[in-house]
C-alpha cells in the first residue's frame, strides 16, 4: 500500500502551533483543534491511570473525527486540481497522522512503530518509541491560533447540519445516488457567509447538485426540512420524489404500525395478562407501545409534510 | 520510507521491531542521563509462571506509563525479574521427581537444591520471554532473581540488621502448618474457605460429683481433643457458675482437666463450654498462656498422630477423627452432631487444610516496622489509587500481627543463623563464618529453615537496585514512581515493601501505587480454571498481534 503522499511527507514534521489561520480551511481548524483536545486528554488519563478512559478518547478522535468527518472532507481536496490546496489538507493529514501514532503509541507499540516508519515520518534509525510526547498548546499559542476555536464550533455545527440532511433523504427513501439541490436559510449573516464560503465540502458530504444559501427562503409549499444551529436546511423534492408514490408507500407503513399498535394495547388492556405475565415482558410490551407511537408520529409528520 | 505491505503480519512485524528496540538499546537506562527519572520495577513473576490475563494486564499497564514517560523525556527505568517464589517451585520439581520415582528425601538437601536451579535453567524464563512477545520495554540488562547473588546478599544483610535490632526472634508459636508441603505458612497464605462439616457436642465426665454428671463441649476436630489440657467457661455465664474449680475428666486418654474461667469464652458457641487444646488451636493457645497450661502437641509434622495420642499413634488426622468418634459413640460420649459451615484454613499453594500447630519459628516484629508505614501513607507521600484501597491498608497495618518467615523448605534463602556445637552460641552473620564468634570453635550448625519468599520480594525496590552497595542505579532511581499491581498482595508484598523502604532506604520505595482490576469474562466473572472461561493471552496474541490483546482488556 503506497500512501498518498507526493514524495516525502508534508506536515510530519509540523507542530500544532505551526499552522497558521490564513491557509486554512475550517475543516483542517476542526480536526487540529480536536486533535489538541485529545492531546490533552490523553495526557491526563495517564496522569490519573484512567487507561480505559485514554482508549476511549483516542478511538472517538480516530474513528469519529479523522475518519467520519476529515478524510471524507479531504477527499474532495486532495482530488482537486490545485496544488496548493492539496498540500495544505497532506499538511493537516499528517501532522495529525502523525500524533496520533504517537498518542497510541504506549498502548500499541508495535503497529504504531511500523506505521511510524511505514509512513515516512522518521528515518530508519528514528525510532516511534522514542520521539516526543505531544504536548497540548500553551494559552499563549492558543491566542496564536486566531479563529480556530471558532471555527471548530462552526465545523461540529456544520456536522450537525449534514448528520439532519442525511436523515432527510433516509426518511424519504431516496438512494444515495440521487443528487439533491438542497437550500439552507441560515440563522444569521455571519453563518450564511461561512456556510456560503464553505458551499463545495457541504454539497459533496450531502451528495448535493448545488447549496443554495438564501436567508430569504420562502419555501413556496410545505417540504421536508430539518432545524440545525446553523439554520434550516430544505430538501426540495420536486423531480426528485414521486410525492404520491412516496406518501402511499409512507401510509401503508403507517397502517402497519397502527395495527401493531392496537394489539400492542390490547394486551396491556388485558387485565388477566398483565396479571399474570412476568414483570419482564410486561415492561418490553411498553417500551415496544413507545417506540411504536413514535414511529407513528414521526410517519404522520412526514406524511404532513407531502402534502395532499 | 518503506512500502507498507497488503497484509498485517502482525507476528513477523512484532518480532522484528522487538529485536530492533533491544538491539539499538532503547530500553536500557542510562542512571547519568538527563532527565526527571521515572523508575518502575515488575511485581516479580514466579519463575514457575505461565503468562496469564492477568499478568499481561499488569504488565501492558506498566509497560503504557514507561513508554509515555519516557517519550516525555523521562530517565525511565523499568527493572524485570522473577521470584524465586519458595514452596511453589519446591512443589513442581517434587512433582517431577515423583514422576521419576523420586522424593526430596532421598536426594538430600543439597542435591535437591541442584535439581530447581537446573529446572530454573530450563524453564525459568518462560514467562520473561513471553513478557518479550507482549512488548515489555524492560531493561533486560539490569534483569534480576530474587535468589541471585546481589538479591541473597541484600536478604542476609536485612535479616542480620533486623538479628541485630532484635526485630527478629524466634519463637514457640502457634503457626499454620501444611502438613503436605511440611512447612509453616504465614497468615496470609492460609487462604479461608468456607466449608461445611460438622460441630460434634461430647461429654467429659465431672469428677467428684454426682454419677453420670459431665460438661459437654463442642468442637470441629475432635482429634485435638487428645491434647486437650484443660476445659473453659466465661466466667460471667451463670449456667456454670459451679463449674468453676472443679475438674474433669477426657475421654479415652483419662486424663484429669481443670475446668477454669476465661473472658475469651462465648457463652454463645456450642454449649458455652469449650475444651482447650494450646498446641492446635490459635486462641487455645493464648488461652494456654494466661493460665500457664502446659500445651500437649499429638500430631507430627505430616499431620499423623504422635506417640501423646496413644491408642491413636499412627492414624492420620482424619483417620483419627473417624475413629475416635466411633470409640466415642460406643462409649454413649457423643451428646450430638450438627452440620455446621464455617472458614477453614488451606494451603494458598497445594490447597491441603492447614493445621494449626505449635513449632519453633522465626518471626519479624511488625509493630516498630509499621508505624512510619502507616504515617506515609496518612500524609499523602505514598498514594493508593484508587483511593479506596488506602482504607485496607491503613486497617491491616493498624492490627498487624508478628511475621512468620521462617519455612521447613529447602529452596529459598537459608536463615543466616549459626549455632555453635561447643559453647552454643547463636549468631547470624551475612557470610558464613569460619569459626565461632564466642569460643572460636570451627564446628557449627547453620539453621535448617529458609525464608519466606516474600522475604526477598519485600527488598525489591532497592535491592534490584544493587542494594546494600551504593550504586548510581541506587542514587538515580530510588524512590522508584508507579507500583502497579494486583489487589490481592497489597499485604503480601505491597505493605512489607513500604515498611522496608523505611526502615533500610529511610524513604519510601514508590509514590504511587495503583491497583488495577481483576481480568473478567464477558458475564464479568473472574477467569478461572475451575470455571474454564480464561483466555490464554499466548493464544490471543498468535491468533490477532500483541497490539490488539493490549488495546482491549477487560477489567473490571
Amino acid at each position: 500500500m503506497k500512501m498518498y503522499t507526493d514524495s516525502t511527507a508534508p506536515g510530519a514534521e509540523m507542530q500544532l502551533a505551526d499552522f497558521q489561520s490564513a491557509d486554512l480551511d475550517p475543516d483542517d481548524k476542526h480536526i487540529l483543534v480536536r486533535l489538541n483536545n485529545t492531546i490533552a486528554a490523553c495526557t491526563d488519563s495517564l496522569e490519573r491511570f484512567r487507561f480505559n478512559d485514554m482508549t476511549r478518547e483516542l478511538y472517538d478522535f480516530v474513528w469519529h473525527q479523522f475518519c467520519d468527518w476529515y478524510i471524507e472532507y479531504a477527499k474532495t481536496s486532495l482530488n482537486s486540481d490545485q496544488p496548493e490546496r492539496r498540500q495544505q489538507t497532506l499538511r493537516v493529514m499528517h501532522c495529525v497522522f502523525s500524533h496520533v501514532l504517537r498518542l497510541l503509541h504506549p498502548i500499541t507499540p508495535f503497529i504504531t512503530e511500523e506505521l511510524w516508519h511505514g509512513m515516512g515520518y522518521g528515518s530508519d534509525d528514528e525510532l516511534l518509541m522514542l520521539a516526543r510526547w505531544p504536548v497540548p498548546l500553551d494559552p499563549e499559542e492558543v491566542a496564536g491560533w486566531g479563529d480556530f476555536r471558532r471555527m471548530a464550533d462552526y465545523v461540529e455545527n456544520k456536522h450537525e447540519l449534514i448528520r439532519i440532511g442525511r436523515t432527510l433523504r433516509t426518511d424519504y427513501s431516496i438512494a444515495p445516488s440521487r443528487l439533491i439541490a438542497y437550500v439552507l436559510k441560515p440563522e444569521s449573516a455571519e453563518t450564511a457567509r461561512l456556510l456560503a464560503a464553505d458551499e463545495l465540502s457541504i454539497a459533496s458530504l450531502l451528495r448535493a447538485s448545488s447549496i443554495t444559501v438564501d436567508a430569504e427562503f420562502n419555501p413556496p409549499r410545505i417540504m421536508p426540512h430539518g432545524i440545525t444551529r446553523l439554520g434550516t436546511i430544505f430538501m426540495p423534492i420536486e423531480g426528485v420524489l414521486d410525492g404520491q408514490a412516496e406518501r402511499k408507500r409512507l401510509e401503508d407503513q403507517l397502517k402497519k404500525l397502527t395495527n401493531d399498535l392496537a394489539s400492542v394495547n390490547r394486551k396491556l388492556d388485558n387485565i388477566d395478562f398483565v396479571r399474570k405475565a412476568p414483570a419482564r415482558v410486561i415492561e418490553q410490551q411498553k417500551t415496544r407501545k413507545q417506540e411504536l407511537l413514535e414511529r407513528c408520529g414521526k410517519l404522520q409528520r412526514l406524511i404532513a409534510v407531502l402534502g395532499g | 520510507m518503506t512500502e507498507l505491505a497488503k497484509n498485517y503480519d502482525a507476528r513477523a512485524v512484532e518480532e522484528r521491531w522487538y529485536r530492533r528496540w533491544v538491539e539499538q538499546g532503547a530500553f536500557q537506562a542510562d542512571p547519568a542521563a538527563a532527565g526527571d527519572r521515572y523508575a518502575v520495577v515488575i511485581p516479580p513473576p514466579n519463575v514457575t509462571g505461565i503468562l496469564h490475563m492477568g499478568h499481561a494486564l499488569n504488565a501492558t499497564i506498566q509497560d503504557i506509563l514507561v513508554r509515555w514517560r519516557r517519550m516525555q523525556g523521562c530517565n525511565t527505568l523499568w527493572v524485570p525479574g522473577t521470584d524465586h517464589a519458595g514452596i511453589a517451585t519446591q512443589n513442581v520439581v517434587e512433582r517431577d521427581l515423583r514422576k521419576k520415582h523420586l522424593s526430596r528425601d532421598q536426594l538430600g538437601r543439597e542435591k535437591f537444591v541442584e535439581r530447581v536451579w537446573q529446572w530454573r535453567e530450563k524453564y525459568g524464563n518462560t514467562i520473561t520471554s513471553q513478557l518479550k512477545r507482549l512488548g515489555a520495554s524492560c531493561d533486560w540488562s539490569r534483569e534480576r532473581f530474587t535468589m541471585d547473588e546481589g538479591l541473597s546478599a541484600a536478604v542476609a544483610e536485612v535479616f542480620v540488621r533486623l538479628y541485630e535490632k532484635k526485630l527478629v526472634y524466634r519463637g514457640n508459636y502457634i503457626i499454620n502448618w501444611c502438613p503436605r508441603c511440611r512447612t509453616a505458612l504465614s497468615d496470609e497464605e492460609s487462604a479461608h474457605v468456607n466449608t461445611a462439616g460438622h460441630l460434634y457436642y461430647l461429654r467429659y465426665p465431672c469428677l467428684g460429683g454426682k454419677r453420670k454428671e459431665a460438661v459437654v463441649v463442642a468442637t470441629t476436630r475432635p482429634e485435638t481433643m487428645l491434647g486437650d489440657v484443660a476445659v473453659a467457661v466465661n466466667p460471667r455465664d451463670k449456667r456454670y457458675a459451679g463449674l468453676a474449680g472443679r475438674r474433669c475428666l477426657l475421654p479415652l486418654l483419662k486424663r484429669e482437666l481443670a475446668i477454669i474461667q476465661d473472658d475469651f469464652v462465648d457463652p454463645e458457641f456450642g454449649t458455652g463450654v469449650v475444651k482447650i487444646t494450646p498446641a492446635h488451636d490459635p486462641n487455645d493457645f493464648e488461652m494456654g498462656r494466661r493460665h500457664n497450661l502446659e500445651p500437649i502437641n499429638v500430631m507430627d509434622e505430616n499431620g499423623i498422630m504422635n506417640e501423646l495420642a496413644g491408642p491413636y499413634q499412627g492414624l492420620d488426622r482424619f483417620e483419627c477423627r473417624k475413629r475416635l468418634l466411633e470409640d466415642l459413640t460406643a462409649a454413649g460420649l457423643v451428646e450430638k452432631v450438627e452440620e455446621h459451615t464455617h472458614a477453614v484454613g488451606h494451603c494458598y499453594r497445594c490447597d491441603t487444610v492447614v493445621e494449626p500447630r505449635l513449632s519453633l519459628q522465626w518471626f519479624v516484629r511488625m509493630k516498630p516496622l509499621a508505624r512510619p508505614a502507616i504515617q506515609a501513607v496518612k500524609d499523602g507521600r505514598i498514594q493508593f489509587v484508587p483511593e479506596r484501597w488506602t482504607k485496607v491498608y491503613l486497617d491491616w497495618m493498624e492490627n498487624i500481627r508478628d511475621w512468620c518467615i521462617s519455612r521447613q523448605i529447602w529452596w529459598g534463602h537459608r536463615i543466616p543463623v549459626y549455632y555453635c556445637r561447643a559453647c552454643r552460641h547463636e549468631w547470624a552473620a551475612t557470610r558464613t563464618p569460619e569459626t565461632c564468634p564466642a569460643c572460636g570453635v570451627a564446628e557449627f550448625d547453620q539453621d535448617e529453615d529458609v525464608l519466606d519468599t516474600w522475604f526477598s520480594s519485600w527488598l525489591w525496590p532497592f535491592s534490584v537496585l544493587g542494594w546494600p552497595a551504593r550504586t548510581p542505579e541506587l542514587a538515580a532511581y530510588y524512590p522508584t514512581r508507579s507500583l502497579v499491581t494486583g489487589a490481592e498482595i497489597i499485604f503480601f508484598w505491597v505493605a512489607r515493601m513500604i515498611m522496608a523502604g523505611l526502615e533500610f532506604m529511610d524513604d519510601i520505595p514508590f509514590d504511587r501505587v495503583y491497583i488495577h482490576g481483576t481480568v473478567r469474562d464477558d458475564a464479568g466473572r473472574k477467569m478461572s480454571k475451575s470455571l474454564g472461561n480464561s483466555i490464554d493471552p499466548l493464544t490471543v496474541i498468535d491468533e490477532f498481534s500483541a497490539d490488539a490483546l493490549r488495546f482491549s482488556p477487560r477489567v473490571s
